[in-house]
């Protein structure tokens, strides 16, 4: 007990004697921390991800994509000129051409709006219920293609790409699938192909021309095939669970649309900007997890050059995440920072430490000589350290899920704040006790300060 | 040339106030080589803190050359240590990182002196005290002898009237030891006027004049050994 | 340690080292900012990042705005509400500033403010690269669009490429009589926390006036948390860059306060030789600012290495004139509050 209270106390004496260089340094070793785990987070992939966030298709992994950003309207407010709207068109068939990242898009609820005329013309006395969502006739809110607005109808859809169509094998009983050459329109006014799942066959024919609101747009389009009885696509962002959405009766519209030959108009490139816009946003990529960071990377230069901002790949780490955004060459140079501030931190500390038993040698002598052990002196000291390193382990511990923008694993990453906390801890002890090593008691009492 | 009058100083508060000196009055004539001798906590070292102006007192007067030293103005007494007091202590207090010249040359800067008389008056007092050679080593190069040669050769470099050394041989052996007294007596034949802190009778035998002092107080105020045997004996 | 026979003093490296990071910090802090700003004016297209759009729906009187606009800028300050219009290349808005929003760099002339912008006579602020068509009348620039003459008022543009090069900016009445007052708009503000307040008065405003044929749109302002503010992937670079910098500054204390304990027999020195604090205190930042200096030095000397090596990092003189201020004002501060700590500690 007279032990317990003899170290207490001399650990409650040096620690107030030090107590601003002590709070200088919680700060730096808190800081170091929270750079170490970001940046041990972004170059090992510390703590990635949730495996419900990314999509299993066929034993493989796919991250999903997104091109959200932060304010929501970073990118759809840049639709006001043919240019920029032709960059998001070009940023997204870039982004799909990566050979080593194929890209799918796919989205499984979604809403095509007809015009009420056409649907009573095409269903006639059939039911139309079960082929629309909502159930609801509306005043369109934008014009349909003819600069109109008109009373619309809400049809059950879906949104897929040529690389989804292929991977998933739809195919058709009845005209043609989504291919190269249909994806591929010359100019703005060409019609846009649709497909039609296989409860539409006899109601709507293949060919037949149809004027869609789809996403805000207006779209003059074209059936161009009738899809198999049964079709289905995985519902977006379940796959692993085995959940599929049926196209029987809906209208699929498709992903990245070709246009050639720019419109005069921005109004006009608007929607293939959308279109673009929503692939992304709808995507999945699929890579190997050793090379989510080349692709962060790639994202990051691709979208430098296309003036847009990075998609992001959720589900990745913290540090992946939260740096997204930032060039590789900067993150090198934050790395560098990085380390030389841990080594300063570490610096700091062994010299706080070697400048506290320097100023304190006689009194350790003098403890010494009146019997007491080294280990009743080593321990206030290792108990300082341990209060010093505290702090950081509470802000690696609070701080770093606030930070969690993205899915990823708290539990990597704690352990490894406490690995680190540890090794600090440990690589403080070693210092000390080399310090202290054979003391002279003699010689500590008769040094002068 | 210096003489304190009733001077008193105290240090700490309530039940840890010590009296460190109390109403000494003490006289030393210019060219005098005094020693200043005394147990532990006798007093010796606050007493020549007060006289080479680093330590205010409580009570009392110190005058110098006729005139009062105001310890109450920072600008006199800096004034007052840099231009008539040199110091030399027990432990050197070379500093580290200067070579013995930028060391005994810190007395000298910002004096107005130039460049060329710096080094004229450095090299000068090197060679009065025999280190000319280690002007550009460093202090942890030189032994303690040689150490406390080029505190002494700082200490005078500007020609101090008033040359205080505290327990300057505590650190030597004998031999160097005895070497640094001579150098002392040199000095003080020069006309330089040494007061001397020590509790080592055979450096104080050698002064002309021994103060004992005993528990703050002037106990004995007599001739030096050998001071003695000369007046006796011549 | 020795560097060419001459003893380098204790804790001097670490002072050196420390001055080196802070100095390295600063500049690579001082030139990401200056260049990040005119990347992200060009990147949001002269938006704050946190801009909001609404639009205006089955508004039967085109006089809706002259009624709400003096309102609302007689309310708040330091919001800009544009009128984006759809053209084929260039970017083109029309924009009422009140007070300051972001002003874009302009080469000549001068950008809009409240009553240009609100204002009867047509006014066009011109990238740098539109400025094809302009004519001069009685000592004034001109430029025809869609029939109109403005008055052009400045050119901005950067010298890099950039999309603010490609932009021109038209008062606020003429964009409406253009495009009329259906249309979509976009709602920004210097902070944030004003939007909504802002889109509230315009909504109560407009309703005022026009109780059932005006629909706005409010967007979402989302509330982040106080952390994430700080960790989110547009602010954690600068929040790392001013971690690295409080950290390393933090570093210098600690070593300062170390330098300043092995400088103590050379004080005691100074004192036995006779001098006064203010001596003492020149020697002191003698010594002190040389070692900083050779830091920043080399800090400089980094940071030049850097920009040759990264294209991203560009470092321009004034960015170094800025970061040797700093520099010395923090190694000012430090060194002030350190050596009057150690002082009171030693007379102690």
């Amino acid at each position: 007990m007279q032990r317990i209270r003899f170290m207490a106390e001399e650990f409650f004496r040096s620690f107030q004697k030090s107590l601003f260089k002590n709070i200088l340094l919680m700060l730096m070793f808190s800081i170091s921390l929270l750079m170490a785990i970001i940046m041990c987070s972004y170059y090992v992939g510390l703590g990635e991800r949730y495996e419900t966030t990314t999509q299993k298709v066929d034993g493989r992994e796919w991250y999903p994509l997104d091109l959200m950003t932060e304010s929501g309207q970073e990118v759809s407010n840049q639709f006001t000129t043919v240019g920029r709207c032709r960059d998001m068109v070009d940023y997204y068939e870039t982004l799909k051409s990566l050979e080593e990242a194929p890209i799918l898009s796919i989205h499984t609820s979604q809403s095509v709006g007809l015009k009420e005329e056409d649907v009573k013309k095409f269903f006639g006395e059939k039911d139309v219920l079960p082929f629309t969502s909502g159930g609801e006739v509306n005043v369109a809110e934008v014009p349909f293609w003819d600069g109109d607005t008109y009373l619309t109808r809400s049809m059950k859809g879906a949104q897929v790409d040529l690389g989804a169509y292929r991977y998933f094998g739809l195919g058709t009983q009845e005209g043609e699938g989504f291919t190269e050459e249909n994806m591929t329109i010359q100019r703005d006014g060409d019609p846009i192909p649709l497909l039609l799942g296989s409860d539409y066959k006899g109601i709507i024919e293949v060919g037949a021309i149809i004027d869609v609101n789809f996403e805000m747009c207006a779209y003059h389009c074209k059936v161009v095939g009738i899809l198999e009885k049964g079709s289905k696509l995985p519902v977006q962002g379940y796959m692993e669970l085995g959940e599929v959405q049926y196209l029987d009766n809906r209208i699929i519209f498709p992903f990245g649309v070709r246009l050639l030959e720019d419109p005069k108009r921005a109004q006009q490139m608007e929607r293939y900007a959308w279109n673009a816009y929503m692939a992304l946003q709808s995507g999945i990529a699929q890579t190997k997890v050793e090379h989510i960071r080349e692709l962060v990377e790639t994202y990051g230069q691709i979208a430098d050059q296309f003036g847009y901002p990075p998609v992001q790949i959720i589900g990745t780490s913290l540090g992946l995440d939260l740096l997204r955004r930032e060039s590789a060459a900067k993150i090198r140079i934050l790395l560098i920072l990085t380390v030389v501030l841990l080594c300063f931190s570490f610096y700091g500390l062994s010299v706080t430490f070697y400048d506290k038993i320097q100023s304190n040698s006689k009194n350790y002598g003098i403890y010494l000589m009146n019997g007491c052990s080294l280990s009743m002196i080593l321990v206030p000291c290792l108990l300082e350290i341990a209060v010093i390193l505290f702090p950081a382990v509470v802000i690696g511990r609070y701080v770093l899920p606030a930070a969690a923008v993205s899915y990823f694993r708290a539990g990597p990453i704690m352990q490894a704040v406490y690995i680190m906390i540890g090794a600090a801890f440990l690589v403080g002890a070693a210092s000390l006790v080399y310090l202290m090593r054979g003391v002279d008691t003699e010689h500590l009492i008769r040094q002068r300060d | 040339m210096v003489e304190l009058k009733n001077v008193s100083k105290t240090f700490g508060k309530k039940e840890a106030r010590v009296e460190a000196l109390r109403g000494i009055d003490l006289s030393i004539r210019e060219g005098e080589l005094v020693a200043i001798m005394g147990k532990s906590g006798s007093g010796k070292s606050t007493l020549l803190n007060i006289l080479g102006g680093m330590m205010s007192m409580d009570n009392g007067e110190y005058w110098y050359d006729g005139k009062t030293v105001n310890f109450r103005s920072q600008r006199e007494l800096t004034k007052f240590r840099r231009n008539e007091v040199g110091f030399v202590v027990q432990y050197f207090a070379l500093a580290d990182d200067l070579n013995i010249f930028q060391n005994v040359a810190l007395p000298l800067k910002y004096q107005g002196y130039s460049r060329k008389k710096i080094k004229e008056m450095v090299m000068e007092a090197l060679r009065e005290l025999e280190i000319e050679d280690k002007a550009k080593a460093y202090p942890s190069e030189l032994s303690g002898g040689q150490q406390q040669r080029a505190a002494i050769a700082r200490a005078v470099v500007k020609q101090p009237r008033l040359l205080l050394a505290d327990e300057p041989t505590g650190n030597l052996d004998e031999a160097t030891g005895e070497a640094v007294q001579e150098i002392f007596h040199k000095l003080n034949k020069n006309g330089k006027t040494i007061i001397i802190v020590t509790h080592d009778a055979k450096v104080a035998k050698h002064c002309e004049r021994i103060i004992h002092l005993k528990d703050g107080m002037v106990s004995d105020d007599g001739l030096g050994r050998d001071a003695y045997e000369e007046e006796v004996f011549v | 340690m020795k560097i060419a026979g001459k003893k380098l003093p204790k804790g001097t490296f670490f002072l050196f080292l420390s001055f080196m990071m802070v100095s390295l910090c600063l500049l690579l802090i001082v030139s990401a900012t200056r260049s990040e700003r005119i990347n992200n004016l060009s990147q949001n297209m002269l938006y704050t990042g946190h801009e909001r759009s609404f639009y205006i729906d089955d508004a039967k009187e085109n006089g809706l705005w002259e009624k709400v606009m003096p309102e609302l800028a007689g309310q708040h300050k330091d919001f800009a509400i544009y009128l984006p219009m759809r053209t084929p290349e260039i970017v083109m808005r029309g924009v009422c500033v009140k007070g300051r929003v972001e002003v874009p760099p302009m080469i000549e002339g001068k950008y809009f403010d409240f009553d240009t912008s609100w204002s009867d006579t047509p006014c066009i602020v011109l990238g740098k690269d539109c400025q094809e068509g302009i004519t001069e009348r009685n000592g004034k620039k001109y430029y025809t669009y869609g029939g109109t003459d403005f008055e052009v008022l400045g050119v901005m543009g950067t010298k890099e490429e950039s999309r603010l090069n490609r932009m021109a900016l038209l008062d606020f009445k003429s964009a409406v009589r253009m495009v009329g007052v259906n249309t979509d708009y976009i709602l920004d503000a210097k902070k944030e926390s004003a939007l909504v307040d802002i889109a509230q008065d315009m909504h109560e405003f407009s309703l005022r006036y026009h109780a059932t044929d005006v629909k706005i749109y409010e967007g979402e302002v989302e509330r982040i948390s106080f952390m994430a503010r700080f960790l989110s992937s547009d602010a954690i670079m600068d929040t790392m860059y001013v971690m690295i910098l409080v950290s390393f500054s933090l570093s210098t204390i600690l070593v300062t306060f170390i330098w300043l304990r092995f400088r103590r027999p050379l004080f005691f020195a100074c004192q036995l030789c006779g001098y006064g604090e203010r001596m003492k205190g020149m020697e002191t930042a003698k010594r002190y600012y040389l070692a900083a200096g050779v830091g920043f030095a080399a800090g400089l000397f980094l940071m030049t290495l850097f920009s040759l090596a990264l294209e991203e990092i560009q470092m321009k003189a004034m960015d170094i004139v800025q970061a040797f201020g700093m520099t010395v004002g923090l190694g000012t501060v430090i060194l002030f509050f350190c050596y009057l700590i150690d002082s009171r500690k030693t007379k102690k």
